[in-house]
């Protein structure tokens, strides 16, 4: 608990930084670059329902080229905000992976969709009087599930000393996961109504195994499943309608 | 246009630390344990009263395996041998000083141990019956039937 409430403060500092440089006028005092943007335009008013947004992650377009472990992930989100502040998400995608292990040869396969529901809050609080902003500073949770087929292939059982080996493999085993997450981002309106951003997570997993069963090595939507949980990243650009 | 450059860094950090080498940190040797004791008979009971033996010279090998585990090694309160993983009984040839004696361990496999990616399966056997012949060996006995990579009391041999 406290390594997550860690990461929480340790994500909440990196987009503050990020922010508080990205605002830094050259040579001048720090200046509400967001807000000077926006005062042309009307007072957004608030009401419980105000709007809806569909992303796309567009992150494994590079992502894809650069890695080579042989996981893959696409996913999008349709975010809903509720009086400005509350914003319940809703993410699915469809992720895989082929790995062979350098130490022990065994290959794993899976491929399968996976789901997220949580929430995100606000954290830009506007000064008074100045005009609202459409650009968000998102800090939330989500529960991830996912339930996939995977297929272990080339597990060799090995005895040296009465020479013997025996190989097997083990296809379409069934596995479904719950994990929980902590997810912190900002999004940006470019133009109007189009939306950038990131968000940045910190996975853990809940779901556990009985020791000695096959515990997949990469779930969809999750990662690789280590034990120690897994940050991640996504580069969004979205649609607010 | 500075904005995205942090973004980009940030980016370049995250991946960065997604990269990680493999390997294996768990043991996976399994091998069953066997003591040696000598009794000795209680005179005021009748009962057996045990106490640890050193052998003073022992050689061990598996039946029809041309390699040796032990090769006339001195000073031994304790041995460790392996079971075929892929069979449910294993033969060993053990000289104790100058007397030989057969050993047989009958064992089930329930099914493999999976570690995880990097260390693959391990097999871990349940011993269910040991046999011996009788010339250095008096008597044997099963203390834990399962053999686990953590090395513990499997079973005991006897001398007089």
């Amino acid at each position: 608990m406290q390594k997550i409430f860690k990461y929480i403060i340790f994500s909440f500092m990196l987009v503050v930084s990020g922010i508080a440089n990205a605002q830094q006028a050259p040579g001048g005092e720090p200046k509400p670059k967001f807000q000077d943007k926006k005062q042309k335009q009307d007072t957004v008013k608030t009401f419980f329902f105000n709007s809806i947004r569909v992303e796309l992650d567009v992150a494994p377009l590079v992502t894809s080229f650069l890695s080579s472990t042989g996981n893959y992930t696409y996913e999008g989100a349709i975010q809903a905000s509720l009086k400005n502040k509350y914003y319940p998400i809703f993410e699915a995608g469809f992720a895989g992976s082929d790995h062979t292990s350098t130490t022990s040869d065994i290959r794993y396969t899976t491929s399968g969709p996976f789901g997220r529901i949580g929430i995100d809050f606000n954290l830009i609080k506007p000064a008074k009087n100045a005009k609202p902003t459409n650009n968000l500073f998102l800090a939330g949770v989500r529960l991830g599930y996912s339930n996939f087929n995977y297929n272990l292939y080339n597990v060799v059982i090995t005895d040296d000393y009465w020479g013997v080996t025996q190989t097997y493999n083990y296809d379409n085993l069934n596995s479904h996961k719950f994990w929980f997450e902590v997810a912190a981002g900002i999004r940006v309106e470019i133009i109007k109504n189009i939306f950038m951003g990131w968000t940045a997570r910190h996975k853990s997993m809940i779901s556990k195994v009985d020791s000695g069963d096959f515990d997949p090595y990469y779930v969809p939507g999750f990662g690789v499943n280590s034990g120690t949980g897994n940050w991640s990243f996504n580069y969004c650009i979205g649609y607010k309608f | 246009m500075k904005k995205f450059r942090y973004l980009i860094y940030i980016l370049i950090i995250g991946l960065a630390a997604c990269t990680s080498t493999e390997e294996c940190g768990e043991d996976t040797e399994v091998t069953a344990q066997i003591n040696f004791y000598q009794k000795t008979p209680s005179l005021i009971d009748g009962s057996d009263s045990l106490i640890t033996l050193t052998v003073d010279s022992i050689s061990v090998r598996g039946l029809s395996v041309d390699s040796v585990l032990y090769n006339n090694s001195k000073s031994k309160t304790y041995i460790y041998l392996p079971l075929n993983k892929l069979a449910e009984q294993s033969d060993y040839i053990m000289t104790f000083n100058s007397t030989t004696d057969t050993i047989s361990i009958l064992y089930h496999n329930d099914s493999s141990y999976y570690l995880s990616i990097e260390c693959g399966c391990i097999v871990l056997p349940t011993i269910d019956e040991i046999v011996s012949t009788n010339h250095y060996i008096d008597s044997v006995s099963i203390i834990t039937n399962t053999v686990i990579p953590t090395n513990a009391e499997n079973i005991q041999i006897y001398h007089f």
